[in-house]
């Protein structure tokens, strides 16, 4: 072989190497972005899904307070109306002539405290509204409703608004109409209710 | 040519031979750390794409949002002008059952 041929051969084999070395770089270079792309992507996306969830989770708890304060509102409102039917049945009551009032509240008086001798409360609005002839009214309508009952009237009005109240020795029977209402009241909402919301 | 002539004239081509190689080495490494760096940059791009993307999706979601509370305070309201009709219609009905009860307990004698 010429001496020049050897020298090319030299040359020419430097350059198919150095070729070799710089599409290996290539395909190295194109595969790190290639990843690098690929990672972006999938961060990318995992990003957004977190965020995604992170904002419905967050969504979701805002949206339930607003449904709850609009289902407390619509209860509140059903609520009210019904305590309107109570205020007003109670104020029915009272409003009645003292006469038929005191004869309702003697019928409340149950049988068997009539037995025992007692001393029988008013409510401070009843003698309020109604005045000194409340007493008698009272009085009146007890003897009718239970004539072998003894008892006696308290001068002074008890603690309470409406109705009566009665002591004997051992116990004491809350009849006012406040305690009529909040012992039924449960029982008594759900009767309303149905009848207040029918369609 | 003498033999010391032509041994000096491969050693020239292998010198140069050798600096081509080396040359496209070096050409390998700029080009490997050109995509280092491009990956690189678009990892950190990915993290500004995802805060443009939640800055979107927390845009929509609060318009969603909006849009919800909306139809949920409006079905309560108009639910509740239902249930006011109602009360309106059912109230006589509804004073006389529970002054029925009212009178029920009297009749029982409390």
């Amino acid at each position: 072989m010429a001496l020049a041929d050897i020298v090319d051969r030299i040359l020419a084999d430097a350059g198919v190497q150095a070729d070799r070395i710089r599409a290996d770089a290539a395909g190295q270079a194109e595969a790190i972005v290639t990843a690098g792309r690929l990672e972006a992507a999938a961060r990318t996306e995992a990003a957004l899904a977190q965020s995604a969830e992170r904002l419905e989770v967050e969504r979701n708890i805002r949206l339930s307070g607003v449904r709850r304060e609009a289902r407390t509102a619509v209860l509140a409102l059903k609520r009210d109306l019904v305590n309107d039917i109570f205020v007003q049945v109670e104020k029915d009551l009272v409003r009645r002539s003292p006469e038929e009032y005191a004869m309702f509240l003697a019928t409340l008086v149950p049988a068997e405290v009539a037995k025992v001798q007692s001393a029988v409360e008013f409510g401070r609005g009843d003698l309020a509204r109604i005045g000194t002839g409340w007493h008698g009214l009272v009085g009146a309508a007890l003897a009718r409703r239970h004539p072998d009952w003894r008892f006696t009237l308290s001068e002074e009005s008890g603690d309470f608004d409406s109705g009566l109240r009665v002591r004997d020795a051992h116990s004491v029977h809350d009849l006012s109409l406040e305690m009529l209402f909040e012992e039924r009241r449960t029982r008594w909402e759900v009767v309303v209710a149905k009848v207040l919301f029918a369609p | 040519m003498s033999v010391l002539e032509s041994v000096r004239k491969v050693q020239g081509a292998e010198a140069e031979a050798g600096a081509i190689v080396a040359s496209s080495h070096d050409q390998a490494a700029e080009e490997l750390d050109r995509a280092q760096r491009e990956a690189a940059r678009l990892v950190d791009a990915a993290r500004d794409i995802a805060r443009e993307g939640f800055a979107r999706l927390r845009e929509q979601a609060l318009r969603e949002e909006e849009r919800a509370a909306g139809d949920i305070n409006e079905a309560a309201r108009v639910e509740m002008a239902e249930i006011r009709s109602r009360a309106d219609r059912n109230r006589a009905a509804a004073t006389a059952a529970l002054t029925e009860l009212v009178a029920r307990v009297a009749e029982n004698g409390g």
